[in-house]
């Protein structure tokens, strides 16, 4: 099984214009603007190969995000109270969808309940110098998406 | 009396013997409104996804922009009197046509944006005819809230 | 007709979602129950009279796959239609779960119109 970027970027793209009505456009990882408050989603996943997927933004954009998700506006109080969950779902949403799209429908995975943490400007950094992260455009606000696995053996 | 709504342009009626009517959506998208209790309804014609690209001229004409159209479109029809729970969405358009670097894809991204101003405001989309590559005339009978498309001579309700 | 409809997800954003779906899928809704995993669903169905249960899979305490294979094994329970609200895409468990009685599946991302037909279909209207 090869996963390629280009395949990934495709199916996160796909997922949040189809569940959050947000676009997202291919930028450097590397490249991304420094500051502000970011959080981290996490979650696991295992099968015939294990893995992991991370998704990070800064908490104005899992706002937008919650926001779109419920079809609400941004500055409603719900919003707020609703913006974790909410980027737990993407990911989680983005899961299953990758390891569709990278192992077919036959395998079956177990996949984690997601995790969401704040993430420091260190630690974004470094997560986006790993070599599997990628970076987007949502709308004029950065992400990083890490999509990450191994092979089980036996 | 027979409508006619321009493009970025969006024209209402509670007049049952009108008939609204746009000519050849291609990656725009046209939304029928129709109140099935209050007999009123609409046609707009939207060019754009986001009113963010260009605040100024979302300001001069809403209906340039689904976003900014469908909010202001969606208004004209309370102020009529129309009820969120009776009104009847058909949408229309959206096809896929390419810019010069074959990826930016226009039409999707308007089918994108409807759909999230009508899951905003709680309205499901009874009828869709979306995508392809075809140009569409989309029309709304005032007398019966029906929604009729003619795409390459062919008419069928939508 | 109004239905008793139960909603089973752990998270509750996802079961205001779900519900803003139902809502504007046109049916009617007579009381709309929710629980946050398979077990508390299987405490409610005890108990209330039910239609209709859209649920996950993935919940901690009871999963979705579990809740029906209960749901199946109760004489009171196993005539109500479940269907499967989940990113699952693998056909192996999808057809494990159809051929364990679930009625039907609705990948996420859904939309409403999907989960109207949903409803439609299986309520034969």
């Amino acid at each position: 099984m090869e996963v390629t970027a280009e395949k990934v970027r495709e199916v996160f793209t796909r997922v949040m214009e189809k569940q959050v009505f947000l676009f997202a456009e291919d930028q450097d990882a590397a490249g991304m603007p420094e500051g502000g408050d970011w959080v981290e989603a996490r979650m696991a996943f295992r099968g015939p190969m294990g893995g992991s997927l991370s998704l990070a933004m800064p908490k104005e954009a899992e706002l937008e995000l919650a926001a779109n998700f419920l079809g609400k506006d941004a500055d409603d109080p719900e919003v707020a109270a609703c913006a974790e969950d909410s980027l737990k779902e993407i990911l989680n949403v983005v899961c299953g969808h990758l390891l569709t799209a990278f192992a077919g429908e036959e395998p079956v995975f177990d996949l984690s309940i997601p995790k969401v943490h704040p993430l420091s400007q260190g630690d974004r950094n470094a997560l986006a110098a790993l070599p599997d992260a990628l970076g987007f455009d949502v709308e004029g606000r950065p992400a990083l998406l890490r999509f990450h696995f191994e092979t089980i053996e036996g | 009396m027979k409508i006619i709504v321009g493009v970025a342009d969006m024209r209402f009626s509670d007049q049952a013997d009108d008939v609204i009517i746009t000519y050849s959506l291609g990656s725009c998208i046209g939304l029928t409104l129709y109140d099935t209790e209050r007999r009123v309804g609409g046609l707009v014609h939207c060019m754009l996804p986001l009113s963010k690209i260009d605040a100024a001229k979302a300001e001069a004409n809403p209906y340039m922009f689904i976003d900014s159209g469908v909010s202001a479109f969606l208004q004209k029809l309370f102020d009529l009197g129309a009820q969120r729970k009776t009104l009847v969405a058909k949408v229309a358009g959206g096809s896929q046509i390419m810019d010069d670097k074959g990826v930016f894809n226009i039409g999707e991204r308007n089918n994108t944006v409807v759909r999230k101003m009508l899951w905003k405001n709680n309205i499901l989309i009874s009828g869709e005819d979306t995508g392809g590559s075809v140009p569409r005339t989309m029309s709304l009978d005032l007398a019966t809230g029906k929604t009729v498309l003619k795409i390459q001579g062919t008419e069928k309700e939508l | 007709m109004a239905y008793n409809i139960l909603v089973v997800d752990d998270s509750e954003t996802v079961r205001a979602v779900i519900a803003k779906a139902i809502g504007m899928s046109g049916v009617e809704v007579k009381s709309l129950m929710t629980a946050g995993n398979g077990q508390e669903a299987l405490d409610i169905l005890d108990k209330e009279w039910v239609d209709l249960v859209f649920a996950d899979i993935n919940m901690p305490v009871m999963g979705g796959v579990e809740m029906v294979k209960r749901m199946k094994a109760d004489d009171g329970m196993k005539g109500i239609p479940v269907v499967i609200v989940s990113t699952e895409g693998s056909a192996t468990r999808i057809n494990g779960l159809l051929e364990s009685g679930v009625r039907a599946f609705l990948r996420k991302p859904f939309t409403p119109e999907s989960l109207k037909t949903t409803i439609d279909s299986i309520m034969g209207k």
